[in-house]
């Protein structure tokens, strides 16, 4: 990656080739598979966004809520499933909604066979039903967004749903080997 | 010394050791002397001299970038070794920046290096941002990513991105002042305020 990297600060200084602004490529080792996509600017960006929320420096570096929810509060919930639960799940019952809450350049790469997807800045809990018959199984990449969305959709009485742990990631790894990692 | 101001017509601003060194990239049309000039002007900063940091300096180093500057506060340990390759065993315990400079002066000791063996924060990016022409991102945590991009966007650099986590790797080139999003456009993970809990 490293390589890659420096030929991309060579190609940007001397003005040739195809430059890379405003892409994402994805290496997979074991695979040997690259995997190029853009990255179109987002209108909700709070950064280059139509309506910015960071619009000074005294504003900026700061990292996004979610990422702050602490290891300890992540561990200690109860509602997080493995990968192998929720194969289980999908396979004896019918009464599991799957929820993606990750952008849609992931949501692009890979996903879960069923699942909705609702960006996890963009999910509305009023489209969701509080009928216990229902679990709500949020997943995202690795499990940090998806917990932190059980967290607040059990904070709104919403008492069940889970998060999959270690997110699609995880799910790949147990269970669909074949699925594109990123 | 008559050859060399010969040289030095041929190639203006390249000193005959430079023409030289760099001869693969002269007979290239895409970079030629005009280009290897524009790389001798250039200012490149790379945060983190780890895994990604270690080959991206060693590579820009050798193919003549003018300045690099290096920002780390970690020192080299044993586990390092087996990626980082920068860094080497007698250099164990010495900072990163300081490890790196040494690795990267002994391939081109034309180079000019700036060492910043801080952590980059709030309160520094913005100054060091502004010295430089592209930023290369080659840092190991959140709080780094989104610091470097915002300081990125608000300068207006290029940013040069890459991540690797166990056998995946990411590389993105973020302007978004030219074209294209940023890495909060990609890495958004706001909860939108009506959900924010009380």
């Amino acid at each position: 990656m490293g390589l890659l990297q420096s030929t991309e600060v060579l190609k940007l200084i001397l003005g040739i080739g195809k430059d890379m602004i405003g892409q994402l490529l994805l290496y997979d080792a074991l695979k040997l598979d690259f995997k190029k996509m853009n990255i179109p600017k987002e209108k909700t960006c709070q950064l280059c966004g139509v309506n910015p929320r960071i619009r000074a420096w005294l504003d900026a570096g700061k990292v996004p809520v979610i990422e702050k929810i602490g290891f300890e509060e992540r561990k200690d919930n109860k509602d997080q499933v493995s990968a192998h639960w929720l194969s289980v799940a999908l396979r004896n019952r019918r009464n599991i909604m799957l929820i993606d809450v990750r952008e849609p350049h992931e949501w692009e790469i890979c996903r879960l066979k069923g699942a909705e997807h609702h960006p996890v800045n963009r999910i509305k809990t009023d489209d969701f039903t509080k009928d216990l018959e229902k679990i709500i199984v949020f997943y995202c990449h690795r499990g940090v967004r998806s917990e932190r969305t059980l967290k607040i959709f059990q904070d709104l009485g919403y008492e069940n749903c889970r998060s999959l742990a270690g997110g699609i990631d995880a799910w790949a790894e147990a269970i669909e080997p074949d699925m594109p990692r990123y | 010394m008559s050859q060399e101001i010969l040289l030095n017509d041929l190639f203006q601003g390249l000193s005959a050791e430079e023409v030289k060194r760099y001869s693969r990239h002269l007979s290239l049309s895409e970079v030629g002397s005009e280009g290897q000039q524009r790389l001798k002007k250039s200012k490149v900063l790379i945060v983190g001299a780890g895994g990604l940091g270690c080959p991206v300096g060693l590579y820009l180093a050798a193919a003549g970038i003018g300045q690099l500057g290096i920002i780390d506060s970690d020192v080299v340990e044993i586990s390092n070794l087996q990626r980082q390759i920068g860094h080497s065993e007698k250099n164990l315990g010495l900072l990163k920046t300081e490890s790196l400079a040494e690795t990267i002066t002994s391939i081109n000791r034309l180079l000019r290096v700036e060492l910043i063996s801080d952590k980059l924060q709030h309160n520094n990016a913005p100054q060091i941002f502004q010295k430089y022409d592209v930023i290369v991102d080659c840092s190991d945590n959140f709080p780094t990513r989104y610091l470097v991009n915002d300081a990125a966007f608000f300068a207006n650099k290029p940013l040069v991105s890459a991540s690797v986590y166990k056998f995946q790797g990411h590389l993105s080139v973020f302007w978004p002042k030219s074209k294209g999003g940023c890495y909060r456009c990609l890495y958004p993970v706001n909860l939108p305020e009506s959900m924010a809990p009380t």
